[in-house]
């Protein structure tokens, strides 16, 4: 009886941490419907449809993916580059995200920064994805140490802490990492424009940043962003851009 | 106060004097005097004669420039420090700039620092400081070609000239970008010597892969930044002044490759091309897909090349093609790119696939070539009693998971397994479940601090047996308690026998047999537990008597027996008392 009363409450648990969300039966059909407006060559209606799974709070990296496709497929390269940036922030390791991207980059003559194997590294996995790797490692370390007394220290068990150690303390560079490299948010800008020298309307322009280009907001100032291209800075309105990380 | 002491001790006061009266000199210098937006100027303010000077309050003199502070110089020449300030200016706009006059103020001086003007022009457009022809430091373009055809690409060199004057080694090539033309970046050669004009001169190099990108006639005016060293009046120190050089324009001529006898398969190759293919497999199943690779090699426009074009759409069902290798360098003006094709016959009879033609435009030669590859024996053996499978395109093994736009992008996603909504938080969010991230550590420290005492046990016999008494007694007590219940007299005074026993022989680390009234006496003090020792006595009589009497046991009531049970309590307690 308690062993049934255990597995009901551990069902609940990880069901509560980990389970969908009640709207997915909402929004299976719309993304069915997408793929077919797609495939039927009308971009809008597909697009719509997308939009429409993203309005409702319910998401999933391949959303975003289809989306940025259906954006190319209309030519509007900078939400593309967008969907396709925010299908990356939710699975990092997907390789046809990445040549995607490239490849919309391309199309639209946008500014590609240029990333740092470390920067690469440590963006291999989400923030999330770090911390539950920390966390589990934590877990794991410490059920393997309870083990390890218990159990009269067995050599065995050392190798087990050692390792879990060992990841735990790599995850935990991953997730510092992480957040150092993304201190400042990325943006896309999402019609050709220019960044100005001051954030005000008759300021002289700096440079010009093609729609797709992928920036880093340093500062926010009114309805103004100012954007780091490179090494150049620059201000731009907070309407040409999106963050990808809020959508 | 003998008078030696008394002139030692003016001396310092003296000195004091004479520093705190000596003027201080101020400099203020923006350097260089005109910049364009995207440059930036350096003002330094530097203040002779004084002893940790304050930095001076520019805030209100620079208020239309963004302000960085590149730190501060202490130097000393002859006794004297100097205290430079350095900033880097840049404007937020365009206009002519007065920068002062403002006052300094150190101790009791004031000292009224000139106003400086810095002139800011836009964008690529000229500040007026620029020199050229000056016989000591000058510079000159180098171009391979000046008549070209369009998507051809030429080394445009800048080379500097300089003698007699020291260069710091920052230089700069800028306002070269020309419409029409595609500048890559500047790369800078060694220094070398060369005589000109019966002078020796320093020269450095700086080149370039231009690509002309429309036809027209463009004139490119780059003008050379450089920083040289300029030694300073009556001293050792030596300023940096940055001086922009103009340089003679050159003009290009580009048109587009000529119409005539222009072939059909030209696609906007222009430069020295090698062009190769293969095709795989020559022999088939209906309905097998066909992989042709092409390979373009040379040098020329590679990065915008394209491999011939298949077009007969009645013979063969045609995929996009697709880059799979692009080896070029840098300048992307040489190398291989690797491209492959999928074509699927649409029915058996076909016996070949037409031959491959690259052309491509010979700017050195002036004429168009062609490379032809094929035509491709195929042998395609038909599907019998079957229907020809229909093929997808051939980059992937799932068909319907790809597809390919003109080069790269990827099909579209499947329907994903799982779900997220912006409702559910992260996990790691609640405070709940940040409040069981304390339970893997108590629960490893208390097995740690758990396998601690039963490692100290182990070494330490007579204390494991002090903590196991407690626990002999309580099996026997609650035995001797079940007798009770069930009247069993003989049970009841053998179970709390055993608890006195096994408790006392644990507490005391001897033997079970060993516990008796003499041995007790020696191991408790009687004079603090004299009446425990008693009570001891009395019990343990009376449970012998009962159990051993030849008389039998003595009839007693339930409650009776309870009252033994709590003097048997009452006693194991007292001894739980006892410090052994």
């Amino acid at each position: 009886m308690s062993l049934r009363i255990s597995l009901l409450a551990i069902f609940l648990s990880v069901n509560l941490l980990f389970g969908e969300a009640p709207s997915v039966q909402q929004v299976q059909p719309l993304f069915i419907k997408g793929k077919e407006a797609y495939d039927q060559d009308q971009f809008t209606q597909a697009a719509d449809h997308y939009e429409a799974i993203i309005a409702t709070g319910t998401y999933a990296p391949e959303v975003f993916y289809n989306l940025g496709n259906t954006y190319f497929r209309l030519g509007k390269f900078g939400l593309a580059i967008l969907n396709y940036k925010r299908s990356q922030y939710l699975a990092p390791l997907d390789s046809s995200t990445e040549a995607n991207i490239r490849f919309a980059q391309k199309q639209a003559g946008a500014i590609i920064p240029n990333r740092s194997v470390f920067e690469k590294s440590f963006s291999l996995l989400t923030r999330k994805q770090w911390l539950t790797s920390v966390i589990m490692m934590y877990w794991i370390g410490c059920a393997c140490l309870a083990a390890y007394f218990l159990l009269g220290r067995p050599p065995w068990l050392r190798k087990l802490i050692l390792s879990s150690g060992f990841i735990f303390t790599l995850s935990g560079f991953g997730l510092a990492g992480n957040a150092f490299f993304n201190a400042k948010p990325e943006a896309v800008i999402l019609e050709n424009g220019d960044a100005l020298f001051a954030p005000l309307e008759d300021s002289e322009k700096h440079f010009t940043l093609p729609a797709g280009s992928i920036v880093r907001v340093t500062e926010e100032s009114g309805g103004w962003m100012q954007v780091q291209s490179g090494k150049e800075k620059g201000w731009i309105p907070q309407k040409s851009c999106e963050k990808v990380s809020e959508w | 106060m003998n008078d030696s002491l008394k002139f030692s001790m003016l001396i310092p006061l003296l000195i004091a004097t004479i520093c705190t009266a000596a003027d201080i000199k101020v400099d203020f210098e923006i350097e260089p005097s005109a910049i364009r937006q995207n440059e930036s100027a350096t003002a330094t303010f530097t203040v002779h004669g004084a002893i940790n000077p304050p930095r001076p309050a520019l805030d209100e003199v620079l208020k239309d420039f963004d302000v960085q502070s590149l730190g501060t110089k202490r130097v000393s020449y002859n006794g004297y420090p100097t205290y430079s300030y350095s900033y880097r200016l840049r404007a937020r706009k365009k206009g002519e700039f007065t920068i002062g006059p403002f006052l300094y103020r150190y101790k009791n001086q004031e000292i009224e620092v000139p106003f400086k003007k810095l002139k800011v022009v836009g964008i690529g457009e000229k500040t007026g400081l620029e020199i050229t022809n000056s016989e000591l430091l000058f510079a000159t373009i180098e171009t391979s070609k000046t008549n070209l055809v369009t998507q051809e690409y030429f080394d445009f060199d800048v080379v500097l000239y300089w003698r007699q004057v020291s260069l710091s080694g920052d230089v700069s090539i800028i306002d070269y970008q020309t419409p029409g033309l595609q500048f890559g970046q500047f790369r800078g050669t060694r220094t070398t010597e060369q005589q000109v004009n019966g002078n020796t001169y320093f020269v450095s190099r700086f080149r370039n892969k231009v690509k002309a990108l429309a036809k027209g006639t463009y004139t490119i005016a780059p003008t050379v930044s450089v920083s040289i060293l300029v030694s300073r009046r009556n001293s050792i120190f030596r300023d940096t002044k940055t001086l922009k050089i103009a340089v003679e324009p050159t003009l290009i001529d580009i048109v587009a490759p000529p119409e005539s006898n222009r072939p059909n398969s030209f696609r906007g190759a222009v430069g020295k091309y090698q062009f190769n293919a293969q095709v795989s497999p020559l022999e088939m199943n209906e309905g097998t897909p066909i992989t042709i690779r092409m390979q373009l090699s040379g040098s020329g426009n590679l990065d915008s090349a394209l491999p011939p074009e298949i077009t007969d759409e009645g013979t063969f069902k045609i995929y996009d093609s697709r880059l799979t290798e692009d080896r070029l360098n840098e300048s992307k003006t040489e190398g291989r790119r690797l491209f492959e094709q999928v074509i699927e016959p649409r029915t058996p009879d076909i016996k070949e696939i037409p031959a491959l033609e690259f052309s491509y435009y010979d700017p050195e030669n002036a004429q168009y070539r062609t490379i032809r590859r094929g035509p491709f024996p195929i042998i395609i053996t038909p599907m019998t009693n079957q229907v020809a499978r229909e093929i997808g395109p051939m980059i992937v093994n799932n068909p319907a998971q790809k597809e390919i736009f003109g080069e790269y992008i990827e099909y579209l996603k499947p329907l994903p397994d799982h779900w997220k909504n912006e409702a559910q938080s992260f996990w790691l969010k609640s405070p709940l479940s940040v409040g069981v991230q304390v339970l893997p550590a108590v629960f490893a420290i208390f097995c740690f601090m758990h396998g601690r005492r039963k490692e100290s046990l182990v070494g330490d016999i007579e204390k494991a047996r002090r903590l196991e008494a407690p626990k002999v007694a309580r099996a026997a007590v609650r035995r001797a308690q079940a007798a009770q219940k069930e009247g069993d007299i003989s049970i009841f005074y053998e179970a709390a026998s055993e608890a006195l026993n096994g408790y006392l022989a644990n507490k005391l680390n001897i033997g079970a047999g060993e516990v008796s009234m003499p041995l007790m006496r020696t191991r408790i003090d009687p004079e603090k537990h004299g009446n425990l020792l008693n009570q001891l006595e009395a019990f343990t009589i009376e449970c012998e008597t009962q159990r051993f009497s030849p008389e039998g046991l003595a009839a007693s009531s339930p409650v009776e027996l309870q009252e033994k049970l709590d003097q048997l309590t009452t006693i194991l307690k007292a001894c739980e008392r006892i410090k052994t």
